[in-house]
């Protein structure tokens, strides 16, 4: 039992390292950083706000896709809802100290699954372009090979968390109160 | 490792192949279309040792490509000679599973576990 939260030691228990530590977050924060910034830029001209699109490769392509009929289903253009996505992605990759993974579980879980959906739905996309369009968008393969690029080193972190609310449910104490990090639970499971 | 980047390169190579060989059957290019992106996700997944079994989803994949031109009656050669080739690499080679030189308090598979390593190394 910690008497204080600086007493938690930061390497989960059978783990040999901590996925919680800065060098295990900030590759990930910077990917959705520079993803974000991409989906921006595609957004801004859905939006009308710039009137071209760098496509390097594929011709008429990237307006094919950008324009197309999935990208407006929604009220806000796709991009924009991913550079949304990218920004939840970075905020709760910067959330919480190195050991966030027993301190607050619920950030570690959230971010997991901003991470998780976020890559498939970038897949779903991937695999529309060629499909129904007929066409290649190379900004939103960029962005998409980022989204795919974060899911393996996210995952860990999750992991980590999920046997701590594992180990809590064991003992018998409110796994409610451990998500949220509530201190006197968070202190008396290890 | 090696096994997942042969994986990943012959991924690529299935979501390019019907523009590349310029497939005549829109039924294979889209069939590779869809299944190319999501052999390189698992393949890429797996590069982490901590979620490593991802790669395991690529064995479906593998044989759904080789059985796919007979399944979707594929009239383009070139497209049933490719997919069926690239689909048995990919499904031999999703069984390689590589070092782990990690621990992880005995993974994903611990939580379903009655008495999992994390548990064990805290008492």
């Amino acid at each position: 039992m910690a008497i204080d939260k600086k007493d938690i030691p930061p390497i989960p228990p059978g783990w040999d390292y901590n996925p919680a530590s800065w060098s295990q977050r900030i590759p990930i924060i910077v990917l959705a950083i520079i993803g974000m910034f991409i989906a921006l830029y595609l957004g801004l001209y859905q939006l009308d706000i710039i009137n071209s699109v760098w496509e390097p490769f594929f011709g008429d392509g990237s307006i094919t896709i950008l324009n197309s009929k999935v990208s407006n289903v929604l009220p806000i253009p796709d991009a924009i809802l991913g550079a949304i996505g990218y920004f939840i992605d970075a905020l709760t990759g910067v959330i919480g100290g190195t050991r966030r993974w027993r301190t607050m579980p619920w950030i570690t879980i959230v971010f997991g699954f901003a991470v998780g959906p976020l890559g498939v739905v970038s897949i779903m996309l991937v695999v529309f372009q060629p499909v129904l369009f007929d066409a290649w968008c190379t900004l939103c393969l960029a962005s998409a090979v980022i989204s795919v690029a974060m899911i393996g080193p996210a995952m860990d972190e999750v992991l980590a968390s999920l046997q701590y609310m594992q180990r809590v449910k064991r003992s018998g104490q409110s796994t409610w109160k451990a998500f949220w990090g509530i201190k006197e639970v968070v202190l008396k499971v290890a | 490792m090696w096994a997942l980047v042969i994986n990943i390169i012959l991924g690529l190579w299935i979501m390019a192949s019907p523009d590349i060989l310029s497939f005549a059957d829109p039924v294979a290019a889209d069939n590779n279309h869809i299944v190319g992106p999501l052999i390189i996700t698992f393949a890429f997944t797996a590069l982490w040792e901590a979620t490593r079994t991802v790669g395991k989803w690529n064995i479906p994949l593998g044989a759904w490509l080789f059985i796919a031109p007979w399944a979707l009656s594929f009239e383009d050669k070139n497209a049933l000679v490719n997919d069926m080739i690239i689909g048995a690499v990919v499904f031999l080679l999703s069984f390689v599973k590589g070092k782990i030189t990690q621990h992880f308090g005995g993974g994903w598979i611990a939580l379903f576990k009655r008495n999992p390593e994390h548990i064990q190394k805290t008492k």
